[in-house]
């Protein structure tokens, strides 16, 4: 098992967080059309991974926990991915 | 081997449950998607009138949270009892924050007559997407604010026996539990974030 994280790592994922939340708002200003979403989606995915990773500890978990967690991404995914391939292929 | 076989057992335990709160805002998120697909016009409208100030400041004031609720599982490992407690404190104290701002914004939304279902009294916006924009509005960002207050009593639970010198000498596993599903809070907004508020 990985060693526990020093608060000085804490300190530099939060300032990344924050870094990530500037530049999602930052290109929320900027006009980029239909890929606004994907991108301000992309972000916030890397944000939670690094939540996941460094405040949350998932590396450091069980191998039964991280299937776990593929498994519950996966299932909402295909989840939000069916209703939009529902609604748009009408 | 047995404590980390106990361990081990009740992390699992507990991100067996934070899954089941991911499929539930998953199956909301999965329903804003639909609708977002389907009244992709009403919606960018209806995006305009949420107040990008104050949810900018409350992704700060989360973000801010978990890195003082990580703060405090590290204190108390190292066996510092009060200043785990005194973190855990703070981390209420930006849960609140978060609320009042959350209150705040609700209430000028209710003065421009924003509210679900049969109050909803804008004319501008008083479409099928429009409606469905706020219904999801408050019924996501009301769940989610739900879960904050059930997480700060979860955190004042654990920060009062902090505060009492507990992780002195027990383990800290229940306050690393608690802490892992405020962290799920803050992923959560993470995504409401920009759902609401960005994209436009």
């Amino acid at each position: 098992m990985p060693p526990r994280p020093t608060p000085l790592r804490y300190v530099l994922a939060w300032l990344l967080l924050v870094a990530l939340a500037g530049l999602s708002f930052g290109l929320s200003r900027v006009s980029l059309g239909a890929w606004g979403t994907v991108v301000a989606l992309a972000i916030a995915v890397l944000k939670a991974v690094v939540v996941l990773r460094a405040f949350m500890h998932l590396g450091r978990e069980a191998d039964s926990v991280r299937l776990l967690s593929w498994l519950t991404l996966a299932g909402v995914t295909l989840l939000c991915l069916g209703v939009m391939a529902d609604v748009g292929l009408r | 081997m047995v404590v980390e076989r106990e361990t081990e057992a009740a992390h699992l335990g507990m991100w067996l449950f934070l899954a089941s709160e991911v499929f539930l805002f998953g199956a909301l998120f999965a329903v804003y998607t639909g609708c977002r697909v389907e009244f992709a016009a009403d919606f960018a409208r209806a995006a305009h009138e949420s107040s990008v100030v104050l949810g900018t400041v409350n992704t700060f004031v989360l973000l801010t949270s978990s890195l003082l609720a990580a703060l405090a599982v590290q204190a108390a490992e190292t066996k510092h009892s009060r200043r785990a407690g005194l973190l855990l404190l703070a981390t209420i104290a930006l849960g609140a924050v978060f609320m009042v701002l959350k209150l705040v914004e609700y209430a000028g939304h209710a003065r421009e007559g924003l509210l679900p279902g049969v109050h909803f009294r804008h004319p501008a916006l008083a479409t099928a997407g429009g409606r469905a924009y706020f219904t999801l509005y408050y019924l996501m960002t009301g769940l989610h604010g739900l879960h904050v207050l059930g997480g700060m009593t979860a955190l004042g639970i654990v920060a009062f026996a902090a505060l009492r010198g507990r992780y002195e000498s027990a383990s800290p596993l229940r306050l690393e539990l608690v802490t892992l599903y405020w962290h799920l809070v803050d992923v959560v907004w993470i995504f409401l974030w920009p759902l609401f508020y960005l994209v436009r």
